[in-house]
């Protein structure tokens, strides 16, 4: 803080202790002072002050900042309407805000630019989803601008990360960030950083690092694999479990399969039937092997049959049985054993199914009773079918789930795995479903209510005009929707501003 | 409907709304499906609009008048603001037609009432006597009695603090300070009332005391003046009476205010809503006279401003200043035709031209706290510590008043470009830029 002024200090001071007014050099408020010698010091104190304020301000000599300015380049890349900006200005206040990410990404594919006053609001938001898209919309101006202020250019242009250093010196999660990039592009090298610092790190890094394996998973692991199974640490030992579960032709899964095989046998008589054979003790390397104690109120042999089966690849038991997983599954469901065998089939899906499997699988869950396996036990099953499926797949099983054809998993669940923007067939379906359960108060009509947020986001173009110029109507009975139903349309409408004012 | 209109953006159609709920309630009713006969007859629009009843909204585009039959409060209501902006879009939802009874008796009424007004104005121009002169100028002095008893009041309050000493302010509630302008408010200097209570905000930050003196001395400075009016020169008598809190009659400024036509340019606007009444100033540019007026309005309320003043519009009118010994304040005298949004660049003044013509006009009325100001020539620039500048071509900066570094160098790309706003002598705060041809508005004003 600079030193107070002759009249600021003696008016902070107070005149009552203070020296007296006594300014002795030659500035415009000594010259007011002396001009005003007889007036009590208070009244001098202030007036002066006000006649020197009124001064500074009229006399007040510009500055000369000592700052260098380069021009932007030149931009190539057209900005965007002034109503789709109108648009973006909006979104990025914050209403809507979910529509950001798609807002960006179209301004990108039309090769169009955030026009400059969207420019600071735009770079000051603190979305990872939203920085991700901007290198693409900011054009000459956005990186000239981004540039001056370090708190942006460092967002824009991340440095080129020293891996080593990184994985040296850094935080753990800058050093998890930089062996996923090293096993990117070197995965033997970056397994051999982690079994140099292996011994050093604590329970929970080892459980996280041996994560980033995963990407660039190969034979080559194993043996690592092999050893971390037997870590201290149950976390570890289940992540080391699950990866070489994925390892084809691993001696994990190999050990796997032999008991797989030694608790399921087919006797082919009378269409099928699986007998399940499960030793009282278990082997000696099963505990490392993750077939741990079963948890309260699940029986022993079903626990151990849901650690094993989940591992081993469902084309497994085709080429051992010989027979089509349809009549595979028929023997399951006739099983003393049918909901901890078809849950670990179901898991097994993820490693990779042919559509007869799943096909099978969803036909199972829709017939299993509650006394086998619980509803919402049947739904996560089904919803994990559902996700080893190809995108393709996973549209046509929720058109049939909109439809009423399958059963299971719920319209929720199964919406949720297919992509955004959901294919026409999906969104027709959805959107004629809803206009009519939500007109005949039907009995799904909560269940389409709930996913109106999602749909809202997901519609495409020709749905989203659809549900525009014809809106959703409620039978009177669901006239408590009506402000979710309000919401979806005021999201749609924002989505069709933005598709019509962004053109591709 | 006319191309002005067409041009007119949503967001200067949105700055009419009284309250944010207001201006989302009329996007949503923003679209040509929801109405039916919609119409247009040169500058006026009509629409109906099915609510919990149909509602029959009509709106003149010259100054934004609207009448809606709903029963809302708000005004405009979300219906008038709806029309607006479908007047407002690209889209030809207004067709040119025949109005029907009920727009066209509303245009007629309206018309009718504005011929009403430029007759009394005309009347009260030709000096025609309206009061008793006597019982005027007996509460003429009455109240100059209230008021030079309130200053003296006011005169104790600042000798008592320097006596005292500021450095017991820090920590006075707004009660002290309230104490104080409410004696003001008694004796009718509700202008100097203002200024005791913005003296309650200063009392922090670096560097407080001495904006705290700075403002009491100029306080003291404007309480002196009127104790000295009668020696005053009269222009200077005029805004002396005008800080203290004399307001003056409209019609007594268009009888007697200096009067200038030009092509105005609306280039800031703040809205002051921390008293009980809000405040909008509004900063206007005469493109060919390059004169600077501020339009002062009042609501109370959710109200909306009588007149619709848009930043970022240009309007042709006849203003009116009120007498001053420099003028700035004005009145909008007559409007012709639609505003239309401002293109091409700014008329202004260079960095230097607008430090002569402050010192010019404080030296003129010394009691003056800020001018509106278009500065043309300058490059935003942000220095290492975050603060704003603008730098003219000589390399000269004016320090900028603002929480938002950015926006300006954003829209400058480091070329010169225009700078509206308000300077104090200090510092700038910028209200609206003009860039590649094109204006913005900054902070307040059009969201």
């Amino acid at each position: 803080m600079p030193p107070l002024d002759t009249l600021t200090r003696l008016a902070v001071l107070g005149t009552a202790r203070g020296p007296g007014l006594d300014i002795d050099d030659d500035t415009f408020a000594a010259r007011v002072a002396a001009a005003l010698e007889k007036e009590p010091v208070e009244r001098r104190l202030l007036l002066t002050a006000g006649s020197r304020a009124v001064a500074e301000a009229a006399a007040r000599i510009a500055a000369r900042p000592e700052i260098e300015v380069e021009r932007a380049p030149v931009d190539d890349q057209p900005t965007c309407s002034a109503r789709a900006a109108a648009a973006l200005l909006e979104l990025l206040r914050g209403q809507h805000a979910e529509l950001l990410p798609e807002a960006l990404d179209r301004l990108a594919r039309a090769k169009q630019r955030l026009p400059p006053a969207l420019l600071p609001i735009a770079l000051r938001s603190s979305r990872a989803d939203v920085h991700e898209r901007l290198g693409a919309v900011l054009g000459a101006r956005g990186a000239w601008l981004a540039k001056q202020n370090p708190a942006w250019a460092k967002l824009l242009a991340p440095e080129v990360m020293d891996l080593e250093k990184t994985w040296n010196e850094g935080s753990p999660d800058e050093r998890r960030a930089a062996l996923k990039r090293l096993r990117e592009t070197d995965a033997a090298k970056g397994r051999a950083w982690l079994e140099a610092t292996w011994p050093q790190e604590n329970a929970e890094q080892r459980e996280r690092l041996i994560a980033e394996l995963e990407g660039a998973l190969g034979p080559a692991d194993e043996p690592f694999l092999e050893a971390a199974r037997k870590d201290r640490a149950s976390g570890v030992r289940a992540a080391a479990c699950g990866l070489l579960a994925k390892l084809p032709g691993s001696a994990f899964l190999q050990r796997m399969c032999e008991r797989a095989d030694a608790a399921l046998s087919w006797k082919a008589a009378g269409g099928g039937a699986i007998e399940v054979d499960v030793a009282d003790k278990l082997d000696a390397e099963a505990e490392r092997d993750g077939i741990d104690k079963p948890p309260r109120g699940t029986g022993k042999k079903d626990h151990y049959l849901t650690r094993v089966l989940s591992v081993v690849p469902l084309a497994h038991w085709e080429a051992r049985f010989s027979a089509a997983p349809q009549a595979i599954l028929k023997a399951v469901a006739r099983s003393d054993h049918a909901g901890a065998i078809a849950i670990a089939m179901s898991r097994a899906a993820a490693l990779g199914a042919a559509p007869a499997w799943s096909d099978a699988l969803f036909s199972f869950w829709e017939q299993c009773d509650d006394k086998t396996v619980a509803a919402g036990l049947r739904e996560s099953s089904a919803s994990a079918v559902l996700a080893s499926l190809p995108a393709s797949s996973r549209a046509a099983h929720a058109t049939l789930v909109l439809r009423g054809a399958r059963k299971l998993p719920s319209i929720g669940l199964s919406i949720a795995h297919v992509a955004v923007p959901w294919p026409d067939d999906v969104a027709v379906t959805f959107v004629a479903v809803a206009r009519h359960e939500l007109f005949t108060a039907g009995q799904r009509a909560s269940a389409l209510v709930a996913e109106l947020p999602r749909a809202a986001l997901a519609l495409p173009s020709a749905s989203l005009a659809s549900v525009l110029d014809s809106p959703l109507e409620l039978a009177p009975s669901l006239s408590y929707f009506t402000p979710a139903v309000a919401r979806f349309s005021e999201l749609a409408a924002a989505r069709r501003t933005l598709h019509e004012e962004i053109a591709l | 409907m006319t191309e002005a209109a067409s041009k007119l953006l949503p967001g200067q159609v949105l700055a009419l709304a009284p309250d944010p709920a207001s201006a989302s309630a009329g996007k949503k009713l923003a679209r040509a499906a929801l109405w039916q006969n919609l119409g247009a007859a040169g500058r006026v629009v009509w629409g109906e609009h099915r609510g919990s009843a149909l509602y029959q909204v009509r709106a003149d585009l010259t100054d934004f008048a609207t009448k809606c039959s709903c029963p809302s409060r708000k005004f405009p209501c979300k219906h008038s603001l709806g029309l607006l902006l479908i007047a407002a879009a690209s889209s030809p939802a207004l067709p040119e037609k025949e109005p029907p009874a009920w727009v066209a008796e509303w245009a007629s009424q309206r018309a009718s009432r504005s011929e009403k007004k430029e007759k009394r104005e005309a009347a009260k121009a030709a000096g025609e006597p309206s009061v008793d002169p006597v019982a005027q100028a007996k509460r003429a002095a009455e109240r100059t009695a209230r008021i030079e008893k309130g200053i003296e009041g006011l005169d104790r309050f600042l000798t008592d603090l320097v006596k005292n000493g500021l450095g017991g302010l820090e920590g006075q509630p707004p009660s002290f300070w309230e104490a104080q302008a409410a004696r003001l408010v008694d004796a009718q200097a509700p202008g100097l009332a203002t200024r005791v209570r913005r003296l309650g905000t200063l009392a922090s930050g670096e560097d407080w005391p001495r904006r705290m003196l700075d403002q009491m001395g100029r306080l003291a400075l404007l309480a002196e003046a009127f104790r000295k009016l009668p020696s005053l020169p009269p222009a200077l008598a005029f805004d002396v009476r005008a800080l203290v809190g004399f307001a003056m009659r409209e019609e007594d400024v268009l009888a007697q205010g200096e009067r200038v036509s030009d092509a105005w340019l609306v280039v800031g606007q703040v809205v002051d809503d921390d008293e009980r009444v809000r405040v909008q100033r509004s900063w206007l540019v005469g493109r060919t006279s390059q004169r600077v007026a501020m339009v002062l309005q009042f609501a109370v309320g959710t109200a909306r401003f009588a007149e619709a003043v848009l930043p970022g519009t240009e309007m042709i009118a006849e203003i009116a200043y009120y007498p001053s010994a420099a003028p700035d304040r004005a009145l909008i005298a007559s409007r012709e035709g639609e505003p239309r949004p401002i293109s091409g660049a700014l008329p202004g003044e260079r960095v230097t031209e607008l430090l002569d013509r402050f010192a010019r006009e404080l030296a003129q009325q010394p009691f003056r706290e800020r001018t509106g100001v278009v500065v043309t020539g300058v490059v935003p620039a942000v220095d290492a510590a975050g603060g704003a500048w603008l730098i003219d071509e000589g390399g000269v900066g004016l320090r900028l008043a603002t929480a938002d570094p950015w926006t300006l160098p954003a829209l400058s790309g480091g070329a010169p470009i225009e700078v509206a706003g308000e300077w104090d002598g200090a510092q700038l705060t910028p209200l609206g830029a003009g860039a590649e041809g094109r204006f913005h508005a900054l902070g307040g004003g059009a969201a």
